[in-house]
């Protein structure tokens, strides 16, 4: 995520100062989120 | 042994007259109020509703709980108080009770007071409560788990008789094996949550914590309405899950050996099963809760209160909610992964009635330890599974490590098999 994304973000959860840990934290949390490619294969289809 | 039923005793204590409901309430007062465990946010009317249930009892009342002390998780609504949820952001008075609380009080109880909490119940240690962290009472330089640590911790110090936790990821059944205690998430909407703040709804589940199993289920009797059948245990197949092995530490192995030698004695029999997906939970779980909570807050405060009053966890959580909710392609796919977990369970207990793993990947961690280990981290990894299945879990105390810390058996169950769980569960007491 962008910054510009993060702040738009922000925006849509009522929040408007920008915090640069969190920015990395929301961020590491996402990555683990793409793991969840690898265990969504042959339920796509539904 | 210790007392496996105090709730039924002091409630024929007082049903006879040996003691009142106010000594009683009063003296768990005094204990609460001695306390430095941190585990109550606020206290409610106790003594004027135990005088009452004296009134009541003496003039015939019978319940379950009659004059017992219950404390409740404070994100449930008690008409007259304040529900923080742990947050600095709610101030208001509740006009109404949560469903569980006109339950308890049914049933004779004495809601004792509130407990503390992670934030809104996001967390697994009692640490981002604004009302301070609660600490366990096993070991008081550790965490008593999250996100009901008070409810847990008030148990285990015997300040309440029992206490209600409400369980998304395994914020009842992960504090109980820290603080040694019981703790149930029963089957998903079999207690009535309504008047409680949500967190979760597709996930949220309201359940009892208490010492003993018995007194287990007698919380559940009277949340649930359904009186528990005896149920048959002996023989019953057990499954172990293959896809858990590699969280496995020294501890947690010797909860997995001492469930074979409780298990064999009553003639049960054991299996490997898999649940390949049982390790993408914490993501599913990340996706789907969170964007469920960033609906739920979002009403809550104004911007500048919400800059000032939220903690950093909160923040975090409805930042990956309203950006996951941003791209509906991620909650679809989150959607299809736990498709996927809970066809993995129904094909699991084609081969087992009940899965067994340790409620925790550790025991409680020290407020001091570094929160990048991994069972910290992932300290629901193996609660988080079966609460996206909506399946019933009963935490036991089951074993201790070198250093006497606690750590659960987590037994689950296919929906609406408490009565296994608790039948069970009382065969590691």
């Amino acid at each position: 995520m962008t910054n510009i994304e993060f702040e738009s973000i922000m925006a849509k959860a009522n929040l408007s100062a920008f915090d640069g840990e969190l920015f990395t934290i929301v961020n590491e949390a996402l990555l683990n989120v793409e793991t969840l490619k690898q265990y969504d294969g042959d339920d796509n289809e539904q | 042994m210790s007392n496996n039923n105090r709730i039924s005793e002091i409630r024929e204590n007082i049903k006879s007259g040996v003691i009142s409901s106010k000594a009683v309430t009063l003296d768990i007062l005094g204990k609460i109020n001695n306390s430095d465990l941190n585990c109550f946010i606020s206290l409610v009317d106790a003594v004027e509703q135990a005088e009452i249930m004296d009134e009541k009892i003496k003039n015939g009342f019978d319940g379950p709980l009659a004059g017992v002390p219950v404390a409740i998780k404070d994100n449930m609504r008690y008409k007259g108080s304040v529900t923080t949820c742990g947050s600095a952001i709610l101030t208001q008075k509740d006009e109404i009770n949560c469903a569980v609380v006109d339950r308890l009080r049914e049933a004779g109880a004495i809601i004792i007071g509130k407990t503390n909490m992670d934030e809104f119940a996001m967390g697994s240690s009692n640490t981002t409560s604004a009302y301070g962290n609660v600490l366990n009472p096993v070991a008081k330089d550790r965490v008593p788990g999250g996100s009901s640590g008070g409810s847990a911790a008030a148990v285990a110090a015997d300040l309440c008789y029992a206490a209600l936790g409400s369980d998304t990821g395994g914020s009842i059944r992960q504090p109980a094996s820290y603080c040694g205690v019981v703790g149930l998430k029963p089957t998903l909407g079999s207690i009535d949550g309504s008047g409680m703040y949500a967190l979760s709804q597709d996930m949220d589940q309201i359940g009892p914590i208490t010492k003993t199993v018995d007194e287990n289920r007698i919380l559940f009797e009277v949340l649930s309405g359904r009186k528990m059948q005896k149920a048959e245990i002996n023989g019953l197949k057990i499954g172990f899950v293959n896809d858990f092995k590699a969280w496995y530490t020294q501890d947690t192995q010797k909860v997995i050996n001492r469930a074979k030698e409780v298990l064999s004695k009553i003639g049960c029999s054991f299996t490997e099963i898999d649940l390949p997906s049982a390790n993408a939970a914490f993501a599913t779980y990340c996706v789907l809760g969170n964007a469920q909570s960033a609906n739920n807050l979002r009403d809550i405060g104004t911007t500048a209160e919400r800059d000032q009053r939220l903690g950093k966890e909160v923040k975090k959580r409805i930042l990956i909610g309203e950006y996951v909710l941003c791209h509906p392609e991620i909650i679809d796919r989150a959607k299809r992964v736990k498709n996927k977990i809970i066809r993995e369970f129904e094909e699991a207990f084609k081969l087992c009635d009940v899965i067994v793993s340790p409620s925790a990947p550790s025991v409680a961690f020290k407020f001091t330890d570094d929160r990048r280990n991994k069972e910290i981290v992932y300290s629901d990894i193996f609660t988080q599974p079966p609460s996206i299945a909506g399946l019933p879990a009963l935490s036991v105390p089951c074993v201790t490590n070198e250093e006497s810390l606690p750590i659960g058996v987590q037994l689950v169950g296919k929906k609406y098999s408490e009565n296994v769980l608790f039948e069970l569960g009382k065969m590691f007491e």
